[in-house]
């Protein structure tokens, strides 16, 4: 192995880590924000709530 | 209710470009640039190195901007930028640190060492990890905003003492690789080369990388934000 290849190995491998952890927590933040306004939006509807009071940004 | 955030073409086309970038400063690490002649394959760590630590100062001088706008407008956008910002600069920091210290072990021959520089980063991340446990320690959202905005002003001076400490104590090991320092007061860029080349391009990368990040925490939180003010509607009309 070439000179202190593994230290190398070990900052990349712990920048991967890092990064990775940070990109993961952010989708699953997202998929339990959607899971959860999903769940919202079916409780409204089976009590017979008003529907969507938020602008929908496609409706902006 | 549609919550899912409509794909903005300015940041997935960041996003795919950050992919890009990164995977080719990564090739540009590997296989562009050589080993050096006296750190060995230890010196690549260099690059990402400083790289992260770049992002982490891009990341906390946007705090900076978000808590002065804050104050001055109240708008609260400007508070998810800061936390959002720190959140990002706190991970990036984070690599900083931790590349440093598996660079530290086969050059200095230990992982750490209580040197002015890497006091200062220590404390520097220290205090920004105390941001996010001011936020949570404080209930009144607007409270917490400003708070948090006035905090994230004042924290920077730890990312400045970080940069400034290797320029004005004699007695740091950390090396210099731009600017002035004691023992050279005329300063200088100490790169060239094939190693110039793939540091300013780590540097590019890990800066559009920071930017994307910050952006989609800060949709995350918007995101997040919506979510809470339905519910509140829902809970309220039951």
């Amino acid at each position: 192995m070439a000179e202190y290849a593994e230290y190398m190995i070990l900052g990349y491998a712990t920048m991967a880590v890092i990064l990775g952890a940070m990109v993961l927590a952010m989708v699953l933040r997202y998929r339990s924000l959607t899971r959860e306004a999903r769940l919202i939006e079916q409780i409204a509807i089976e009590e017979g709530l008003a529907g969507d009071r938020e602008p929908r940004p496609d409706r902006a | 209710m549609t919550y899912s955030v409509p794909r903005d073409r300015a940041l997935k086309g960041l996003t795919i470009a950050a992919g890009v970038l990164f995977v080719l400063a990564m090739l540009m690490d590997f296989f562009y640039v050589g080993p050096e002649k006296t750190q060995g394959e230890a010196q690549r760590i260099f690059y990402i190195h400083l790289g992260s630590f770049l992002g982490a100062f891009i990341a906390f001088a946007a705090a900076v901007v978000a808590g002065i706008r804050y104050l001055s407008s109240r708008e609260s956008r400007w508070d998810i930028l800061g936390l959002a910002s720190v959140e990002i600069g706190l991970g990036l920091s984070g690599i900083t640190i931790i590349t440093g210290m598996a660079w530290a072990k086969p050059i200095w021959n230990t992982w750490w060492t209580w040197d002015p520089r890497l006091t200062s980063i220590t404390i520097m991340w220290l205090a920004y990890a105390a941001y996010l446990m001011l936020r949570a320690g404080i209930d009144d959202p607007e409270r917490r905003r400003r708070f948090a905005a006035v905090y994230g002003i004042v924290a920077f001076a730890s990312v400045l003492f970080t940069i400034i400490i290797i320029r004005v104590r004699p007695d740091t090991i950390h090396p210099v690789v731009a600017g002035p320092t004691q023992a050279d007061p005329s300063g200088g860029f100490d790169v060239a080369g094939r190693i110039r080349d793939t540091l300013f391009f780590n540097l590019f990368t890990f800066s559009v990388i920071t930017v994307t990040l910050v952006w989609h925490r800060i949709r995350l939180e918007n995101l997040a934000e919506r979510v809470t003010r339905r519910k509140l509607d829902v809970l309220s009309e039951l």
